[in-house]
């Protein structure tokens, strides 16, 4: 019962939590871009837009932030055994994080935020440079620390007199940092807060088209710039995905598996890839399946070092990671598969969406015709989207590396705080999601406020000054 | 002296770590803790929450540092505290969010001001108190299994001593957050409701200390003779801040003094259980590997992040007003 409502309790909180940095990370690239384009161009209208990003940024930020603090209390509160025992690879990738992460977005959103008018535009220019890589780089070791968690490395295990586990050391801090999977999901989940950010800023010029708001070339600008980093994020992330995936098939294959609703192991060349599928997963087959033949076999057999395709390989089948010990008990070394295998589709689907999306998107920038209602439109209502692909592509991850919380090491249900009590745990359930759910409104509340508020200064025209107070 | 060096390293740095949260932080817990009685007006709430907004995060990232600090090298430590005042620490966090909330969301959300108004008010006090009451009961020793796991409950953290280091921390952060006020804030008023606010919480922290003083000397009869010269300084200090000058910085120093005795106090524990024994910072540390690398990564890393922290305090130098608001 207390490892149930722990799971839901952390469910909660990192769905929540990972709704805001993705916007964050991707709007601090943005604004980077666009005060790199104010420095150089000089044009006032790049500055117009970074200053309606900041002001968006403010608010999403501190709510990340908050939901953040949560996290970081949660893994002691409800996970001491996993605090105890992985501390010695959190002592080093947080230490990192806090030291050069934290501290550099913190401080420097403060001068982004309040300080334009009290320092030098390079030095504003600098600040958002440092918001930037601030941010990355937080999201760098925090996904140092998830990928060691899936894939991990560098690393030595003490068992107690008893065989228990009782702590993993570090022996090799490099190898434990850059494990397999570091950089791959490094480049995915970035790729995901841009797609997220400039598909949301895309969305704001819609509706400033629409509502002929800020018309002209703020709007233009904010639009196509945005629309191009989106498109050109939507495309590379096909390849980073699948970067990602073939990690998983190498060090993970039962979470691949999953991704694949197979039951049974398949051997090359034909290996399909299953399009869609209901899953059963009771009696261990699927209902309907729809399939592309030979898709897996070409998409896994790619090696990149030295180049070459080998269609002839295999792929384990879901059954192969259930076992049954010599005194007959039966231990499911998989992930759940109904729910790891619809994340799954969700994400690709979405993914696949956005592809097209940037697609249509470039072809009308190319064509000049900035004007197309329907497309316009289908940008505006599409913002909320990202955030679904983000939230589905996690859950594939970390649904897709149970029962184990870190891989072949410790299963999440030893990792569990020793004296947790479960009436406890609910309330705090109950409590953060009545608090978050009004965060969430406020945060939507007064994002829209702001967007729908927001004058540009036109740099020609205006005579009379926004007075400064106006949010 | 027992143990490795990195360790003995990594427990000073720990302290100073939770002095520079307070340092830093401190000035928006006292001034959430008395908000009511500090600013009246809308236009001096306006001035308080202008005069910490450019500030917030960077001086809240000190409380996650040293509590990743403390996960890392001393995991036990950190795995039975926070497993253990579950509650407290959660009506804690609650308390966090919605004072952080409140900083940026006071002059944006006009519709909820006095929700918010409330939070800021609410979400520091309890913080100010819970911190004290968390560390006197580390001081003053927890029940703990074998296994060094946590075996009171929520009450048991309700014990008159840890009260008493409770209140002495909030005075001590309210004393600090007034001398902040005096040198950030503008209006002739609310500086003078500042002096008073300061002259009593530092009164009541001076009254107490005296008791904490001789309470924990009843409780441990070995401590060492630097105990009685950090105390007697704090005294010290703690006169001079009724004398009309550089309050802020003296409640700085007070405060290192304090996590100089805390330390003092506890070496070598980080927890002590009830029996004389505890989580110590020989036997429940991290590897030489972890603790070699954290030193590493903050010897690099902290003097930049000083660097750039000093930066921006001199960017948003001077006092602030209600009435600017700063976009």
């Amino acid at each position: 019962m207390e490892l149930l409502l722990a799971r839901i309790h952390f469910a909660l909180a990192t769905t929540f939590h990972f709704i805001f940095p993705p916007i964050t990370i991707g709007l601090s690239f943005l604004i980077l871009l666009f005060q790199t384009l104010y420095l150089i161009k000089g044009k006032e209208v790049y500055n117009e837009i970074s200053k309606l990003l900041v002001k968006i940024l403010a608010v999403i930020f501190v709510i990340g932030v908050v939901a953040g603090f949560t996290l970081s209390f949660s893994f002691g509160m409800y996970w001491s055994k996993f605090s105890k025992i992985a501390a010695d690879l959190i002592g080093i990738t947080m230490t990192a994080e806090g030291v050069f992460a934290f501290f550099l977005e913190g401080v420097f959103i403060g001068l982004l935020l309040f300080g334009q008018n009290r320092i030098p535009k390079f030095m504003y220019w600098f600040s958002s440079l440092m918001v930037f890589l601030g941010t990355h780089l937080s999201a760098f070791f925090i996904l140092a620390t998830n990928s060691w968690m899936q894939t991990p490395a560098g690393y030595e295990i003490i068992r107690t007199a008893t065989g228990e586990i009782d702590k993993v050391i570090i022996v090799d801090w490099f190898k434990a940092v850059f494990n397999p999977s570091t950089i791959v999901r490094m480049l995915h989940t970035t790729i995901a807060c841009w797609i997220t950010a400039s598909l949301l800023t895309s969305a704001i010029g819609a509706y400033y088209v629409f509502t002929k708001k800020n018309n002209g070339e703020f709007t233009s600008t904010l639009l196509r710039i945005s629309f191009i980093v989106f498109a050109f994020s939507a495309f590379a992330q096909f390849f980073t995905g699948h970067l990602q995936a073939m990690v998983a098939f190498r060090y993970q294959p039962a979470k691949i598996a999953a991704f694949e609703a197979m039951w049974d192991t398949k051997r090359g060349p034909n290996i399909p890839m299953s399009v869609i599928a209901i899953v059963d997963e009771k009696n261990q087959r699927n209902v309907i399946e729809i399939d592309i033949p030979f898709l897996n076999a070409i998409l896994y057999g790619i090696e990149f070092f030295p180049p070459h395709l080998d269609l002839n390989i295999e792929m384990k089948g879901i059954k192969e990671f259930v076992k049954t010990l010599p005194d007959g008990t039966v231990v499911k070394e998989h992930p759940p598969v109904a729910i790891t295998y619809y994340t799954f589709r969700i994400m690709i689907f979405l993914g696949s969406f956005f592809a097209l999306l940037g697609l249509i998107g470039l072809y009308l920038i190319w064509k000049k015709q900035y004007d197309n209602q329907k497309f316009l439109k289908a940008v505006m209502h599409s913002w909320w989207l990202p955030l679904v692909a983000n939230t589905a592509g996690w859950y594939t991850a970390e649904i897709g590396r149970q029962p184990y919380v870190i891989y072949g090491v410790l299963k999440t249900k030893d990792a569990l705080a020793p004296n947790l009590n479960a009436f406890n745990v609910l309330l705090t359930i109950v409590v953060l999601l009545v608090l978050y759910l009004f965060l969430a409104y406020v945060a939507y509340y007064l994002i829209m406020k702001i967007i729908k508020d927001f004058k540009a200064e036109d740099s020609e025209s205006s005579v009379v000054a926004q007075p400064a107070g106006e949010v | 002296m027992e143990g490795l060096f990195t360790q003995h390293v990594l427990y000073i740095v720990l302290g100073v770590a939770f002095f520079m949260y307070v340092f830093l932080y401190g000035p928006i817990l006292g001034t959430g803790a008395v908000f009511p009685f500090l600013a009246k007006s809308e236009e001096e709430k306006k001035a308080v929450l202008n005069s910490v907004a450019p500030f917030w995060d960077g001086a809240g990232v000190w409380l996650i540092a040293a509590a990743v600090i403390m996960w890392g090298a001393f995991p036990q430590s950190y795995a039975t505290i926070f497993g253990g005042f579950f509650l407290a620490l959660f009506v804690v966090l609650v308390s966090i969010i919605i004072s952080v909330a409140s900083i940026e969301l006071y002059l944006k959300d006009k519709e909820r001001r006095n929700f918010w108004n409330n939070a800021y008010f609410i979400g520091n006090l309890i913080p100010s108190l819970l911190f004290g009451v968390a560390l006197g009961n580390v001081i003053m020793g927890i029940p703990l299994n074998e296994e060094m796991w946590y075996t009171g409950d929520f009450f048991t953290l309700l014990r008159p001593y840890a009260l008493l280091v409770g209140l002495l921390g909030m005075s001590l952060i309210i004393t600090h957050a007034m001398g902040y006020v005096l040198i950030k804030v503008e209006g002739e008023e609310i500086n003078n409701r500042a002096i008073n606010i300061m002259k009593l919480s530092n009164s009541i922290f001076l009254i107490l200390f005296v008791v904490f003083v001789f309470w924990t000397h009843h409780m441990f009869k070995d401590l060492s003779i630097f105990y009685w010269v950090v105390a007697s300084l704090i005294v010290v200090v703690s006169i001079a801040m009724f004398i009309k000058a550089y309050h802020f910085w003296l409640s700085t120093l007070n405060l290192l003094l304090s996590w100089a005795l805390v330390g003092l106090i506890q070496y070598p524990f980080i927890v002590r259980g009830l029996d004389g024994n505890g989580i110590n910072i020989i036997n429940h540390s991290s590897s030489p590997v972890t603790q070699t690398a954290m030193i590493v990564i903050l010897a690099v890393g902290v003097p930049i992040v000083l660097l750039y922290t000093y930066y921006s305090y001199f960017v948003f130098r001077g006092k602030f007003s209600g009435k600017e608001q700063m976009y």
